[in-house]
């Protein structure tokens, strides 16, 4: 049968950063609470030796120690019955209690024995603890307080204390041993001050100078507590000022301090001399502090305490992710804006080119064309004058309105480029073959006008011109699968494609194409060899709406 | 014989269409000629001619401002053009033939043709149109088959559908009028009624669409139940242009 023994722990150490609690005898207590009875240690500091988990101990099987390591001189060991006390006034310490139902009423005073032994000297006699002397103990308020022990203990002296019921049943038995304490400067507590219209000095009369004597005499609690690297990470509020206060050190003579600050707005990291105290004359905002305080004549150890000021509510990281996300909400929404707007400008622009491309019928053309009808005049063959001339002014107009049409229907597209070849026949002679797929559906198709007119052109002026009647066109408008095909083939003596590209005709349609290729995908093919040249104008799903 | 008037505020003009109506329209006896409106309408009112070839813009009235001159029109008209976009849009509207200058010698037989054997009352809407002005709710469009014209109002066009150069128009009251127009030239005509050309081969009235529908293709309904195609390369302009 496991017996559960509950463990109190109940610290002094709050003390540590709000006004030093000054106990008249200087004394931390461990109480040992075995039901009514009450065992007190009382020491300058005591501690299980794992730390802070105290070893428990077990009633049932008493063979079992508890081991102890206190740091003070001085050691008092006493018993009270919990019921004599008339009131409760302060026990502050540690609490070891046994709450275990079963052992009710299993030590009362009257029964209970102690057996104390110094340094492993030979067990001493049991002693019933109710025929042990009697004291008045202030600390608990204690009008009848047995006397057990009172000691110096030097360095590494140890204490073996038994405790038994006078019918021979073993109960707890305690081992406690003196440890010497480090030479690390102690911290012992901080003065606050919040007041930012107050300035340095007066802060310095109001608070460090008044209290300062107080905590040198607190010190005196604080004499053998072991110092230890302060794991709180303490706040202060920003812009406020903060000093800390130290423990005269125990057993060194030159009592000079040092101390290293970090954080905010410090930087040097070389060591400072002091006197007991540091003070951080302003906190900042969002910093971290960290201050390491070490004794001059003992450089190797020192004792560092954390302390930081919470940021300001737009110091603070979801303000900044806040403050991030708006700024790249409203810089994306201007970027967009701006995208939108020079696409839109590119698309104006766009359009302005298009458009400027469209008039362009060659200039050599155009007079080359009049001259002709003028020859027909001037040759007395009126009705061909008349006929051509109306063609030249069909294709004229056409070009003309194209400036404002970006697509005209492919019926009137082969009109223009008939009258356009025609106007070239009556100059060059050459035989021409038209040809338009049936399937395709001229009077609904779109395309860009005159975008093939100086391919023909080319076929005219580099393929047949110079070859009079044998020399032959054929045009070709052809449906495959979705995609519409011009096919101007002539039996010049070609040219090389890719030298070609100074021609003004490739050119323009090329540029012309480039500009509507935003759009829909129109590719331009050259094969050329001696014998003749294809052009291959292919409007890539062209025929698909749905 | 058919008595004609030539008016063109240029010299040059008239003299070269009175020629080629010697030439080529041997029917068509040139009674009088004018360089402006005005001279144009005494002309007119002296003769009582057949046939009139009237210039649209010439400086001070212009061709339709005589047509509105007169408190009555009992003679055909072809309008003799040089490059002019303000009035022909009226002009197609009642499906009335114009000639663009340099006159084509065939395009001529055709109109004179047309002109002299019309029996549809195209001038009077041509007319009425230009006295109503911007209120195009009572504009009415001519829409011309083979066996007679039929003038409609813009407003009762449900849509158009085409097939290659024939153009079909769906009406409100549920009239089907097939016309041999291609669609190219309705949806010029009609793009500044409220239309809108959502496909190569449909035009509809936005006033009748009653649904933008993205389920199963990008179509819109129309109030009468007709799912329309919307071309994928026009489906934004559509969108914006419905307003959606």
């Amino acid at each position: 049968m496991r017996k559960t023994l509950y463990l109190l722990n109940i610290l002094l150490l709050l003390c540590l950063v709000a006004k030093p609690q000054i106990n008249q005898k200087n004394k931390f207590i461990t109480f040992f609470v075995l039901d009514k009875t009450y065992i007190t240690f009382s020491n300058n500091y005591m501690r299980g030796n794992d730390g802070h988990k105290y070893n428990p101990y077990f009633p049932s099987s008493p063979d079992e120690t508890s081991h102890y390591m206190v740091t003070g001189e001085e050691v008092l060991i006493s018993a009270v019955e919990i019921d004599t006390l008339a009131k409760v006034k302060s026990m502050s310490g540690n609490f070891h209690l046994d709450t275990v139902p079963a052992h009710r009423q299993f030590y009362p005073l009257r029964s209970l024995q102690v057996r104390i032994t110094k340094n492993g000297a030979p067990a001493g006699k049991w002693l019933d603890i109710i025929k042990m002397p009697t004291f008045k103990d202030t600390a608990i308020v204690s009008e009848t307080s047995y006397w057990l022990l009172k000691d110096s203990l030097k360095v590494n002296d140890s204490l073996f204390i038994e405790f038994r019921r006078n019918d021979g049943v073993a109960l707890m038995k305690l081992h406690i041993r003196r440890k010497a304490i480090e030479k690390r400067p102690f911290l012992m507590g901080s003065a606050h001050d919040t007041s930012t219209s107050r300035d340095e000095s007066a802060f310095m009369q109001a608070q460090l100078l008044k209290t300062y004597p107080s905590f040198k005499q607190g010190a005196a609690f604080y004499t053998d507590w072991p110092a230890r690297i302060d794991k709180l990470d303490h706040a202060y509020m920003p812009n406020s000022r903060v000093a800390f206060y130290f423990r005269e050190p125990p057993d060194v003579t030159d009592f000079t301090f040092q101390y290293r600050l970090l954080g905010g707005r410090y930087k040097d990291t070389s060591w400072k001399n002091t006197r007991g105290y540091v003070l951080v004359p302003s906190l900042q905002a969002g910093a971290k502090y960290r201050l390491d305080v070490r004794y001059k004549d003992a450089p190797a150890l020192w004792s560092t305490h954390l302390f930081h000021v919470p940021p300001y509510w737009y110091q603070t990281l979801w303000f900044k992710t806040g403050i991030g996300a708006c700024v790249i909400i409203v810089g994306l929404f201007l970027f967009l804006l701006w995208a939108y707007l020079k696409n839109k400008r590119q698309e104006e622009k766009r359009k302005l080119k298009i458009q400027s491309l469209y008039a362009q019928l060659n200039p050599h053309f155009v007079f080359n064309a009049l001259g002709s009808i003028q020859g027909l005049m001037n040759d007395q063959q009126l009705n061909k004058a008349n006929q051509y001339l109306s063609g030249f002014a069909q294709l004229l107009r056409n070009s003309m309105l194209s400036t404002t049409k970006e697509t005209i229907p492919l019926q009137t597209e082969l009109k223009n480029l008939d009258n356009y070849i025609q106007l070239e026949i009556l100059r060059f002679n050459f035989q021409y073959e038209l040809y338009v797929d049936p399937e395709l559906q001229t009077a609904i198709i779109e395309v860009p006008p005159l975008l093939a007119q100086p391919l023909i052109e080319n076929a005219v002026k580099h393929g047949v011109s110079a070859k009079g009647a044998a020399g032959q066109i054929k045009f070709q408008i052809l449906k495959d699968k979705q995609d519409i095909l011009f096919s101007i083939s002539d039996n010049g003596s070609g040219f090389d494609p890719s030298k070609a590209v100074d021609r003004h005709g490739i050119k323009l349609t090329k540029d012309r194409i480039e500009l509507y290729n935003k759009h829909r995908r129109i590719t331009l093919d050259i094969q050329s060899n001696t014998t003749g040249t294809t052009v291959l104008l292919r409007y890539k799903n062209w025929l698909e709406h749905d | 014989m058919i008595n004609a008037i030539i008016i063109d505020d240029e010299q040059h003009n008239v003299i070269n269409l009175q020629r080629l109506l010697e030439q080529h329209c041997k029917e068509v006896t040139v009674v009088a000629t004018a360089t402006n409106a005005d001279d144009g309408i005494a002309m007119i009112r002296q003769h009582q001619p057949n046939l009139v070839f009237l210039d649209i813009q010439m400086p001070g009235k212009t061709g339709f401002d005589l047509l509105l001159a007169l408190p009555k029109i009992d003679f055909e008209i072809v309008f003799v053009t040089a490059f002019d976009q303000y009035g022909i849009p009226a002009v197609k509207f009642s499906a009335m033939d114009y000639l663009m200058k340099p006159v084509n010698v065939e395009e001529l037989k055709g109109a004179v043709q047309k002109a002299i054997s019309r029996k549809s009352n195209s001038m009077e809407h041509l007319v009425a149109i230009l006295k109503q002005g911007t209120q195009r709710h009572e504009h009415r469009i001519a829409l011309p088959s083979a066996k007679e014209t039929r003038f409609v109002y813009v407003k009762d066009i449900v849509r158009c559908e085409s097939s290659n150069s024939y153009t079909s128009f769906f009406m409100q009251d549920g009239e089907k009028i097939v016309v041999s127009v291609s669609i190219y030239e309705y949806a010029e005509m009609l793009g500044e009624y409220g239309f809108l050309r959502c496909h190569q081969s449909h035009i509809i009235n936005k006033l009748f669409v009653r649904s933008i529908v993205k389920e199963g293709g990008f179509y819109l309904q129309m109030k009468g139940g007709e799912k329309i195609p919307v071309s994928r390369d026009k489906k934004d302009w559509v969108k914006k242009e419905m307003g959606a």
